[in-house]
């Protein structure tokens, strides 16, 4: 509750956060909860996966796949 | 402090001289959203940071700033070795080798110097990593318009590195500032 009386916060699961991968599907990963608030900004958690091996990384620009978003521009 | 590694973090090769590419990468090296302004913002934010884990992410992206600035450094000088003063007049260059003759400056591709305005720092952790995401998102874009302006595939190939290099830090900061909102729960799997 906010001190106008409203309720003014909304908690979801983390697989709530749009274009993210279910993580409570994978096998002793607990669901984490995350509080959003109006007028904030926030991002999906990364969560450690795959990743390339140091060359590959190194091409990529990231270590992570999921994180590599070339520009086809 | 800081460790110097005599190498770069990602090799720059270069088709051959080029000043006309030249003149518009510089934007990134002293530009409004280069890698000067990139690297100063973040190593001085850090210090009203409320957290240990900001502070390092900080200080970890600005020190990858710098040697961002390095990689643009090394591209606007292996793009204007050896070329005469005529041909980088030819190229808009000719104000640039007036005062610094073949040496690097911080400026935009117009001339206009470097200036500690491009940067901001207003000791609310939530304010600068917003501020920090937008500059990420700026050079991100800086580096999309000089995709467009590259004609050497060799520079693009750099270019495309540092431009996914935003993409990530993007993301970092954007965690940074999750975890400063309040996240609720302590299962992160880092
Ligand atoms: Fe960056």
């Amino acid at each position: 509750m906010n001190s106008n009386g409203y309720q003014s916060t909304f908690i979801y699961p983390y697989p709530n956060i749009p274009g993210t991968p279910n993580i409570s599907a994978q096998p002793g990963v607990s669901m984490p909860m995350f509080q959003f608030q109006l007028a904030h900004a926030y991002v999906p958690w990364h969560y450690m996966g795959q990743v390339f091996n140091p060359a590959e990384a190194l091409a990529h620009g990231t270590l992570f796949p999921e994180l590599f978003s070339p520009y086809r521009g | 402090m800081w460790v110097y590694q005599k190498k770069l973090e990602y090799p720059v090769r270069v088709s051959g001289p080029n000043p006309r590419l030249a003149k518009v990468i510089i934007t990134q090296y002293g530009g409004p959203d280069g890698e000067l302004s990139a690297s100063l913002r973040y190593l001085n934010q850090r210090y009203s940071m409320p957290t240990d884990k900001a502070r390092g992410l900080l200080t970890d992206i600005g020190t990858e700033e710098l040697a961002h600035m390095e990689i643009v450094a090394t591209i606007f000088y292996k793009l204007t070795r050896g070329v005469s003063p005529e041909q980088m007049q030819a190229a808009g260059l000719g104000g640039h080798y007036a005062q610094h003759n073949h040496a690097l400056f911080w400026s935009d591709p117009e001339g206009v110097p470097w200036i500690a305005a491009y940067v901001q720092a207003t000791g609310d952790p939530i304010t600068d990593l917003t501020e920090d995401m937008n500059a990420e998102q700026k050079a991100r874009s800086t580096y999309e318009h000089l995709i467009h302006l590259s004609d050497d595939p060799c520079v693009t190939d750099v270019l495309r590195f540092l431009r996914q290099r935003e993409v990530v830090h993007f993301q970092r900061f954007g965690e940074a500032l999750n975890d400063l909102q309040g996240f609720l729960s302590s299962k992160k799997v880092f």
